[in-house]
């Protein structure tokens, strides 16, 4: 009976070390709904017809997570070279005079439209890009993990696999409206298989690249999407724009109808 | 002719009123940029005020006095613009002649019915002063393609009433 225990054990031991890792199942995620609606609360209904003034200023940044204390498995440093990636597509459209990236940390005190108020005067945006972002890792235990009892296997066979899956997702909002004008999804899926003493290094090292790859993926649909948008505001209306650096000098709709008025008076009084 | 540059980007460039290209000794843009409009709509917006300014005032000024108040009001606004302001980079558009050359025909107009036109210009210059205050309007904004510059309104309403008050109670240095 002992012996059947101490096996038990040692098999539990043994085959539950890249669940000791982490577990087998882990995930972080942030998301734009539980930021930007924090209470629950419906977005509005009447927004009004977003006007952009062109070239936009731009602002991007990460939805900070929603989950206290989890961890991205991303640096601050890290996000902003992705934003930055990301940005970088961007710079040379001629409707884009400037993208910042915002730190995410910046974002951290407060949630809701409140927030994305304060960082656009800080920073002077006309629309901000939101990235939040899911990442689900899945790791296991291969039949080639049955060496790790024989502890060099644990460093030297990789008889652990994990799987990593990637969602990222940029919603771009008019500040002043707080009307989404379109969004670009980007996705990655990555395997890979490690020793026991590596596993976890090896797990950081591709959530690290699933989230590069989803990053760039989504960097690709933005960019389709935002020429969809523009399509969109030609053919469908769902924005008016203007050029900000030019100005011209017309009458408005009431002093030209004060102005009919004014004729058909005149008119009449000298009929 | 208010209509000139809108068919040709080339012809809108050559007139418009233009920071860079004033500082360069391109000096005509200081009127011309009053004729060159972004798009009809702007151009139909400002004829047709033109139009209803001419039916309903047109017979309080002399065709000379006319022509001189918009060119001085035109001029007005263009070295305004240039000395006084850091924005527009570039304007085009007669509404700011418009204005100057409503609020003229108004204190001229003050001659023949004084409580009316003189409750006309006050409802003028209410309206140029909401309108830099708010910024003008984004219905306007959105069929021009341009922010509208509400300060041209406002000097062109000032230059025009002081050349109605010259009109009215000067000499008639400038015709009659």
């Amino acid at each position: 009976m002992q012996r059947a225990l101490l096996m038990i054990l040692c098999v539990s031991a043994v085959t539950g070390c890249t669940w000791l890792a982490g577990g087998p199942r882990q995930g972080t995620s942030s998301s734009l709904v539980a930021f930007l609606y924090p209470d629950g609360e419906a977005p509005p209904t009447q927004q009004g017809i977003p006007h952009l003034l062109l070239p936009v200023r731009a602002g991007i940044a990460f939805v900070p997570s929603t989950q206290y204390g989890t961890d991205s498995g991303l640096s601050e440093a890290r996000k902003q070279d992705l934003l930055k990636r990301t940005k970088e597509a961007f710079v040379g459209r001629d409707f884009i005079s400037s993208i910042e990236v915002i730190p995410e940390t910046y974002l951290r005190g407060r949630r809701g439209f409140e927030a994305i108020d304060q960082i656009a005067r800080m920073y002077n945006l006309d629309v901000i890009a939101l990235v939040s972002y899911d990442q689900v890792t899945f790791s296991e235990d291969t039949k080639a993990s049955i060496l790790y009892w024989t502890i060099v296997g644990a460093y030297f066979i990789p008889g652990s696999k994990h799987d990593i899956q990637t969602l990222v997702d940029t919603a771009v909002f008019d500040v002043k409206t707080r009307k989404l004008l379109f969004r670009g999804p980007g996705s990655s899926t990555l395997a890979k298989t490690s020793t026991l003493v590596n596993s976890a290094e090896a797990l950081r090292a591709k959530r690290d690249e699933s989230f590069g790859l989803a990053m760039d993926d989504m960097t690709k649909s933005l960019n389709a999407e935002l020429d969809v948008f523009r399509e969109r505001i030609k053919t469908e209306g769902v924005a008016t724009v203007a050029q900000r650096d030019g100005g011209g000098g017309a009458l408005d709709l009431p002093l030209l109808l004060f102005l009919v008025l004014l004729a058909v008076i005149r008119r009449r009084l000298t009929t | 002719m208010a209509a000139l540059g809108t068919a040709n980007d080339a012809v809108v460039g050559a007139l418009a009123w233009d920071r860079l290209a004033i500082a360069d000794g391109e000096f005509w843009r200081l009127l011309t940029g009053h004729l060159v409009h972004t798009n009809w709509t702007h151009v139909a917006m400002n004829l047709g005020g033109l139009g209803l300014l001419t039916i309903a005032l047109g017979r309080s000024l002399s065709a000379r006095r006319w022509v001189v108040a918009a060119v001085g009001s035109g001029l007005a606004i263009g070295l305004w613009l240039y000395f006084l302001t850091t924005w527009p980079d570039t304007y085009v558009g007669l509404s700011g002649v418009l204005h100057a050359l409503f609020a003229t025909a108004l204190v001229v107009a003050t001659h023949a019915r004084q409580l009316l036109a003189l409750i006309l210009l006050l409802a003028l210059c209410v309206k140029v002063v909401l309108e830099v205050a708010f910024n003008g309007s984004e219905v306007t904004e959105s069929l021009i393609g341009v922010p509208v510059v509400t300060s041209a309104h406002l000097i062109g309403v000032a230059f025009g009433s002081v050349a109605g008050i010259w009109y009215r109670y000067g000499r008639g240095l400038i015709g009659h």
